[in-house]
């Protein structure tokens, strides 16, 4: 008769379960969010812009006089995602302020961190919910529209002029998602309140944004458009999709090296004050 | 009947927990910082103008253009009132409103007492940044000129102190009517406040068309809405209408105040 | 004894979630432990007897005045809640004095009353750190303490001895007593029956919105001899066993075990089952003898099922 060892053998997750151990996080977040209405209400009203940008490529493509007045080419992608960034901003908020916010205020951080995940795992699966949520008022939108036109006029989009459009669009909007969000969470990670954390990244958002155009104002440089970060990711926007803003001539290099340096800012946040131990003043 | 604490008294009590609670938390600091900018402004620009640097505006027009009408007025006070003054959600949000709902006082000195410790705490950290902003900017084209304005420092702080009970008002209704008052409150402010800047009547159903009807600064306006001319407001009707948003929004918030039930999330 | 808290005909809904159903009770002056599973309706029960809670229908009465909507009567009532919620960045007696000013005394009253407080939950030590610094069990019992702070004749404490120390649990169990018999009304709510045994032997019994009993604890034990009880015997000839047993009247049902050597045994006095078994366990080789269900759960499905 065979005896068997009563020894403990850990579970071995299987390997693609490791490497994306942050998704139950996203998904079980998501989940929260779209049953909520004032969400999808949100989420649906960004999608206007869409709608009129639909139109406009309709029109153009079907009558090409029209596109002296509303031309259509690849800065029409660059517009329509500089547009988009209320949106992103209100529903970063919506969905990012009490991510982390309310996991301190409920002590929920130190479950997570007690699983098999860590805190790059917590984080990642932070990002992933507000990087969904944008990029579905930003590239997919923006995509979706890209293959419209393709589809309506392909002598002038499906071509390799403008092969650059789709790479663009997907490199801009993640740079959106990934500014705004990573500052919201950091935001999010020094409040213990939803509402104060939601107010403080929008009203910082906007300060900074007040500041920046006074200054701008006040001194006549375009490097003060630096303490903005819709400014800056709209410099980098209007590099990317050629359009020319009269009252933005910041250089996108710049701006790209400051929206680095606030991402690399925001993720030192994150590691300060998420910890798996609660530090009591 | 076991008679409640009167009115007074417990509109005190619901004030000065206000204040403590105020001052101890970090929407101080955020609120010290949304309000005293223009004054951090104006001492950068007083350096610059004293280094020699190249200014593009005056102190006048920073301080009226830039920091009264379109800083202020347009955004930091809403901001603060929603921060503030929606501060009921927050006790929800919270679990502490029980400790409010369980004192022998009647809910409408709850709410005034904690409407008049956001506006004196508010107006204080306003006002003061005001008055620094005003003696660095102002000051600025010589003892004549600057004299001539005082005037206009009251008077502007007139009306930045009915932004804040205006703005109070409105966001203490919409804080006690709903239990996440965040993104209707920036809706209001960055949606339907900007119908101020459209031609015609509509912009006499926003707020900030009446304040800035009391105001003399004529700020550049960016973009679109910079080729519309709004139409004259007279001072008295600004007046009239802030003030029956004011009386209208804290009779309305109590009303709901007094009748709501608070379940708490478990 | 005449009632301090009435609920009449209450029920409280949440939405489509039945809190409290058809509720008609009186608790009367002294200390009332409201007993009953986590779920049960305890914490809906307390915030309509404080008035937080308006009922949906029916009538709540505190100190015979209306619970919902009169603030007056908070002078005399004190809640403890049980959330753990406090304006964490005030220090401990800054909480209190704050929360006593809403009484209109004066600055030096409240003061003297908040240190008192905090003297009898043993907290003084600790009065000017603030509250977010405070541990589990010193924040339960600075919220025991804004309950009693300002003397209430009436004090609801919603689970008051969770996470506390064995010393701080003794303390705030002899507090209760001590309120209790200086004549005050005290309901306090758990759902661990000797926490409410060591406060009181008063206990309403609620189970899913319901109350299911009232009375002295010894009463509800009374009904537990009545309860059937249920015995499984492990046994070499369970068959034999229930030969033995079959005939004796307080046997309700008799049932074997799939694997053949067990006898789940159904009385209604197991003080007779128990006498007996001893003598027919030897014919039987019974080696191993236990009761399923001398639980509060069992007994609160027992008064369920009645």
């Amino acid at each position: 008769m065979p005896v068997y060892d009563q020894g403990y053998r850990r579970y071995e997750a299987r390997h693609p379960l490791r490497q994306v151990r942050f998704w139950p996080i996203v998904r079980e977040a998501l989940r929260g969010l779209f049953v909520r209405k004032a969400f999808l209400a949100l989420a649906a009203f960004s999608w206007i812009t869409f709608v009129v940008r639909l139109v406009q490529v309709y029109v153009v493509t079907q009558f090409p006089d029209a596109g002296r007045v509303l031309p259509v080419d690849g800065r029409l992608f660059g517009q329509f995602l500089n547009q988009q960034g209320f949106f992103v901003l209100l529903l970063t908020v919506f969905a990012g302020a009490g991510l982390i916010a309310n996991d301190l205020r409920s002590g929920a951080i130190v479950v997570y961190l007690s699983r098999p995940l860590t805190r790059r795992d917590y984080l990642l699966g932070k990002l992933g919910v507000l990087l969904v949520v944008q990029l579905l008022v930003t590239l997919a939108p923006a995509l979706l529209l890209w293959l419209v036109a393709a589809a309506l006029a392909p002598a002038r989009f499906a071509t390799w002029q403008l092969a650059w459009v789709p790479p663009a669009i997907v490199a801009q909007s993640l740079l959106m998602a990934l500014s705004l969000g990573l500052a919201c969470l950091a935001i999010s990670a020094l409040s213990r309140s939803t509402r104060l954390a939601g107010l403080s990244f929008f009203g910082l958002l906007m300060l900074l944004e007040a500041a920046s155009s006074i200054l701008r104002g006040v001194f006549g440089r375009p490097e003060w458009a630096l303490l903005s970060l819709p400014a800056m990711l709209r410099a980098v926007g209007n590099a990317l999709f050629g359009v020319q803003e009269r009252a933005l001539e910041l250089h996108w290099a710049l701006a790209l090296g400051v929206l680095l340096a606030v991402g690399a800012g925001c993720l030192a946040v994150l590691r300060a004050r998420v910890r798996a131990v609660e530090i009591v003043s | 009947m076991s008679a409640p604490t009167p009115f007074v008294p417990g509109a005190r009590a619901a004030f000065t927990l206000g204040i403590e609670t105020t001052l101890a938390s970090r929407r101080a600091w955020l609120t010290g910082l949304l309000l005293g900018l223009p004054a951090l402004l104006a001492v950068a620009y007083r350096v610059a103008a004293a280094s020699g640097v190249e200014l593009h505006l005056t102190g006048w027009q920073v301080y009226g253009d830039f920091a009264v009408t379109l800083y202020w007025v347009g955004l930091a006070l809403p901001l603060v009132a929603l921060l503030q003054s929606s501060g009921y959600a927050e006790e929800v949000e919270a679990r502490t409103i029980v400790y409010l709902l369980t004192r022998p006082v009647s809910r409408a000195s709850l709410l005034v007492g904690r409407f008049a410790a956001y506006f004196v705490f508010a107006l204080g950290v306003t006002l003061a940044a005001q008055l620094a902003t005003f003696l660095l900017l102002a000051s600025q084209e010589g003892a004549g000129a600057f004299f001539g304005r005082v005037p206009g420092l009251v008077r502007d702080a007139g009306v930045l102190a009915l932004a804040l009970l205006a703005y109070g008002a409105l966001f203490t209704l919409l804080g006690v009517l709903l239990r996440r008052p965040l993104l209707p409150g920036l809706g209001f402010l960055f949606g339907w406040e900007l119908l101020a800047n459209l031609p015609g009547y509509l912009p006499r159903l926003t707020v900030a068309r009446h304040l800035r009807g009391l105001l003399p600064y004529a700020p550049p306006v960016e973009g679109l809405f910079g080729l519309f001319t709004p139409l004259p407001v007279s001072g008295w009707a600004c007046l009239l209408s802030l003030a029956l948003v004011i009386g209208g929004g804290l009779t309305l918030a109590t009303l709901v105040f007094e009748r709501r039930e608070y379940v708490l999330p478990q | 004894m005449s009632a301090t808290i009435e609920l009449t005909r209450a029920s409280r809904w949440y939405g489509a979630v039945i809190a409290l159903n058809d509720v008609t009770v009186s608790v009367p002056a002294g200390v009332t432990g409201l007993l009953g599973p986590n779920g049960a309706g305890k914490s809906t029960f307390l915030k309509l007897a404080a008035g937080l809670l308006q009922a949906s229908q029916g009538e709540v009465k505190l100190l015979g005045e209306p619970a919902w909507g009169s603030p007056g009567l908070f002078s005399r009532v004190g809640l403890s809640p049980e959330t753990d919620a406090f304006w964490e960045t005030l220090t401990g007696l800054q909480f209190l004095v704050g929360l006593l000013r809403f009484h209109g005394w004066d600055e030096a009253e409240c003061r003297r009353r908040a240190e008192a407080a905090l003297e009898l939950v043993a907290l003084q030590d600790a009065r000017d750190r603030r509250v977010g610094g405070y541990s589990k069990g010193m924040r339960q019992r600075l919220r025991v303490a804004q309950a009693l702070a300002h003397d209430p004749e009436v004090l609801l404490l919603d689970e008051p001895l969770t996470g506390m120390d064995p010393v701080n649990r003794r303390r705030i169990i002899d507090l209760v007593r001590k309120l209790g018999r200086e004549g005050r009304t005290v309901l306090v709510s758990s759902h661990i029956l000797h926490e409410v045994e060591a406060m009181t032997r008063r206990v309403l019994l609620i189970h899913n919105g319901r109350v299911l009993a009232e009375g002295d604890v010894r009463e509800i034990r009374e009904l537990l001899d009545t309860h059937p009880h249920t015995v499984a015997f492990r046994a070499r000839d369970p068959r034999q066993l229930a030969r033995e047993l079959v005939g004796s009247p307080h046997v309700l049902s008799l049932t074997f075990g799939a694997e053949g050597e067990w006898l789940t045994v159904q009385t209604a006095r197991p003080d007779e089952l128990y006498a007996r078994v001893p003598e027919a366990a030897i014919a039987a080789g019974v080696s191993e003898m236990f009761a399923t269900d001398e639980d509060l759960e069992s007994v609160f499905r027992f008064l369920v099922s009645r």
